[in-house]
């Protein structure tokens, strides 16, 4: 096989160089050989994640000094082969490395490889090589090698390959300068004609078969890596006897799971905490500062507010990244994906959609973001589909709410409709994908090939970094689109505006008792209760302005259209504002029951509402509505931000759509079934 | 594709995604002594003489180091098992191992062999 020599060194070309286009060095190599690390190590802090165009192929682009020159460096998906990518792996791949005619060409490439185990390394740089691009080859974690008892000679190597090879360990930084160095040199001698493209080296890719690739792999670590007499198999081996064990392994890993679940639940309560209160004190810095009006209240009540409710789930998504990014960086998560593979398969999914589907019940924005691992498209569509069925902790306050109007007095019950609730979310949700399995999606899952790497220490700084990523994605993609949603349906809920005339007769009266009462108790020094009574009228008068709303009109316009399910106008109203986020409903409901929003905090939302009636005086939160409704939130696509992250990782607002319409659908549904269902059982 | 000089390398059909049963019986008919992967004892190691999958998984498989001619380890048995290849542990569903066939090195018993 011939390799590609290095470009001649030609320092002519330096003069005439003229570089209006900023140079761009990519880094390839197989995952778990360090790749990540060594980017850190040369950008340091000043990367940003990005899909690469028309693709969800996730790259991270940093910037990195040469000679005084700012480079851009990307982070390229860890690769096995440049032959075994998919059709969306190919299109980033032949974008980054120039072989499609409307991308330019990198300057240069890094090519990373793991020095313990070079012959399938150099499987890949056989591929990369013959791209004929200036390569300079990062030869990473000499250290272990050295451990292992290998000796590689680094200058041999390097005549074998033809392009320069620098000793490094990412870890530690050892090398890196020497790394830099070597960069600047071929940076430095870069031809200014446009590089030869390397379409028709590409078209070659496929023609050298893969076992002469590995025939030339083994020849070349034959001359220039000296074997130990004895292989040395490390602890990894005896840990993985216990955590790839078919029993052991997945009551190890779901044990595991619960100590990361406890952790997010117990760590996440303070910054949320924190989280609320800033944004409370936001609102009445805000109040304060802009007179009362409809900009005062678009401002705190809708703007505030809404981006709020959604910030308040940032610490639990970062804290699930921070964690799950540890145990990935331990090499633990291959095991995990090992382990519940043979399960998983059942449903038509891989082991690797596990762990997303775990962490769906924290919040399905991370969750969704965790399918990249998954490396068939259709498997990870499908479980991209199915993930916002698993109850996340925005469900919460609602099946508190229900459940606490259903069984205020037996707790034993309560906590039973909660595991009904959570179960009916994870059977629907492995039901649907065994549908979508046998229609839109056909097939069955990938079957399973994944390296076990060795265990070794994660990095915090890797973790951390992992983390800032994706709390930034989900505030940029998610915050957007909510800031938009809020303000949307502020206005419907506030406009338009209740004039003196609109207030129904009685309740104007009502309001007008009140006020007079509280004058009254004002003057005779009982100012506690004369706030109260005050607040009762603002409450009535909430209540009025958000019947009178559009929003308010909606829902007595859908009502015909929920009546099935036995909601009423108003919780249609409540279903409708919960678009931006399911807990909304809550204090929805709390004024349109004439609480205020205060009202949702206390025991007194749920007497109010099991007191509430309809016009012809029949209870509204009968057993069957309850159910219904509790049902309704379990497997409805409430959550506007999970539908732009998946839009944003499906790649497409097509599938963020199918999304939102088949669960919609399919709560519509099982909520009438359960309405009629019950009323019909009730009645018989 | 491939050169002649292997005697192994004419036989890489391009079959159906799963195994072909009759393929596969016909090839180790032709070849004595070749075994499934599955089949290797525990801890034995085998040279891979075919692989019977589509193009896109023998792709993928290359990546891993699961290629023709590349001698592999059994290292736990069951689904997904577990092979170790050139010094990588790699899991593998059983479902593809099936369709891997391997020559015994010396010393392994080839007596897992399915029946003829």
């Amino acid at each position: 096989m011939t390799l590609a020599p290095a470009p001649p060194d030609t320092p002519a070309h330096e003069a005439t160089r003229t570089a209006p286009r900023r140079q761009t060095i990519a880094l390839v190599g197989n995952p778990n050989a360090g790749k990540t690390t060594l980017f850190n190590a040369l950008t340091g802090l000043r990367a940003k994640t990005a899909n690469f165009p028309g693709t969800t192929i996730e790259l991270r682009v940093g910037a990195l000094r040469l000679a005084g020159e700012s480079v851009r460096l990307i982070d390229m998906p860890g690769l096995y082969s440049l032959s075994a990518a998919s059709s969306e792996e190919r299109a980033a791949l032949d974008g980054l490395l120039g072989l499609a005619p409307e991308h330019p060409a990198p300057t240069a490439l890094i090519l990373l490889l793991d020095s313990t185990n070079l012959e399938r390394n150099l499987f890949l740089a056989s591929q990369v090589l013959e791209l004929g691009l200036p390569t300079v080859i990062a030869l990473n974690m000499v250290d272990l090698a050295q451990r292992l008892g290998l000796r590689i000679k680094v200058a041999e190597l390097s005549r074998e390959l033809g392009c320069p090879v620098v000793p490094v360990v990412a870890k530690t930084g050892r090398g890196v300068d020497e790394l830099r160095a070597e960069l600047e040199r071929v940076i430095a001698r870069r031809p200014d004609a446009p590089h030869q493209p390397a379409a028709e080296r590409a078209r070659q890719l496929d023609t050298q078969s893969q076992h002469q690739r590995y025939d030339w792999a083994e020849r070349v670590v034959g001359r220039c890596v000296v074997h130990p007499d004895r292989q040395i198999h490390g602890r990894s081996e005896a840990i993985d006897r216990v955590l790839t064990h078919p029993v052991v392994g997945v009551v190890a890993f779901l044990a595991l799971m619960l100590g990361v679940f406890y952790l997010i639940f117990s760590l996440a309560s303070i910054p949320m905490d924190l989280i609320d209160g800033v944004f409370g004190w936001l609102g009445d810095v805000a109040a304060g500062l802009i007179p009362a009006g409809p900009l005062q209240s678009l401002i705190v009540d809708g703007m505030i507010a809404g981006v709020g409710g959604v910030v308040i789930f940032l610490p639990q998504i970062c804290i699930l990244f921070f964690l799950i990014a540890l145990l990935e960086d331990t090499g633990y998560l291959a095991r995990a994906a090992f382990v519940m593979d043979r399960l998983m398969r059942r449903v038509g999914l891989p082991g690797k959609a596990f762990v997303p589907m775990l962490s769906a019940h924290a919040c399905a924005v991370p969750a969704i973001m965790a399918t990249k691992v998954i490396d068939d498209r259709r498997d990870r569509l499908v479980t991209i589909l199915v993930l916002p069925l698993m109850t996340c902790s925005a469900r919460l306050p609602v099946y508190a709410m229900v459940t606490g109007l259903l069984f205020p007095t037996q707790p034993l019950l309560g906590a039973a409709a909660f595991t009904g609730a959570y179960s009916l979310g994870i059977l629907a949700a492995i039901s649907m994908a065994l549908i979508f399995k046998r229609t839109i999606l056909p097939g069955q899952a990938r079957p399973l090939v994944l390296e076990l790497p060795s265990y070794k220490m994660p990095s915090l700084k890797t973790a951390f970094f992992v983390m800032l990523d994706r709390g930034i994605i989900f505030l940029k993609k998610a915050g957007t689109v909510i800031l938009a949603l809020s303000i949307v349906l502020w206005w419907l809920a506030n406009f338009p505006e209740m004039q003196p005339g609109d207030v129904p007769a009685g309740t104007a009266a009502q309001v007008a008792a009140l006020e007079a009462q509280a004058a009254a108790l004002e003057t005779a020094g009982q100012a506690e209760q004369a706030a109260l009574a005050a607040d009762q009228a603002a409450d009535l008068i909430s209540q009025q302005q958000l019947a009178h709303s559009f929003l308010g009109r909606l829902g007595h316009l859908i009502e015909p259209a929920v009546l099935p399910m036995g909601f009423d106008w108003q919780l249609g109203v409540g279903v409708l504002a919960s678009f931006a986020a399911r807990e909304v409903v809550v204090s929805t409901l709390s004024i349109l029951y004439g609480l205020g929003e205060e009202g949702a905090e206390g025991a007194a939302l749920v007497d109010q509402m099991r007191a509430a009636t309809r016009p012809d005086g029949s209870l509204v939160f009968t057993l069957p509505v309850c159910f219904s409704l509790l049902v309704f939130y379990v497997l409805a696509m409430q959550c506007f931000a999970t539908t732009a992250i998946a839009a944003r990782e499906a790649g497409g607002w097509r599938w963020a759509l199918l999304q939102l319409g088949y669960m919609t659908v399919l709560a519509y549904g099982a909520a009438t079934l359960t309405y009629q269902g019950l009323t019909w059982l009730g009645a018989a | 594709m491939f050169t002649m000089g292997n005697r192994w390398a004419p036989i890489v059909p391009i079959p159906p995604p799963d195994c072909n049963p009759f393929l596969m019986s016909s090839a180790t008919l032709e070849s004595p002594g070749l075994v499934p992967l599955a089949g290797l004892g525990k801890r034995a190691r085998g040279t891979i003489r075919l692989l019977e999958m589509a193009g896109d998984e023998l792709n993928r498989l290359a990546g891993f180091g699961i290629c023709m001619g590349r001698t592999v380890e059994l290292i736990k048995r069951g689904d997904p098992l577990i092979l170790r290849v050139y010094g990588t542990r790699i899991g593998l569903s059983a479902r593809l191992a099936q369709c891997i066939h391997v020559e015994p090195a010396d010393g392994a018993s080839p007596d897992a062999a399915e029946p003829r």
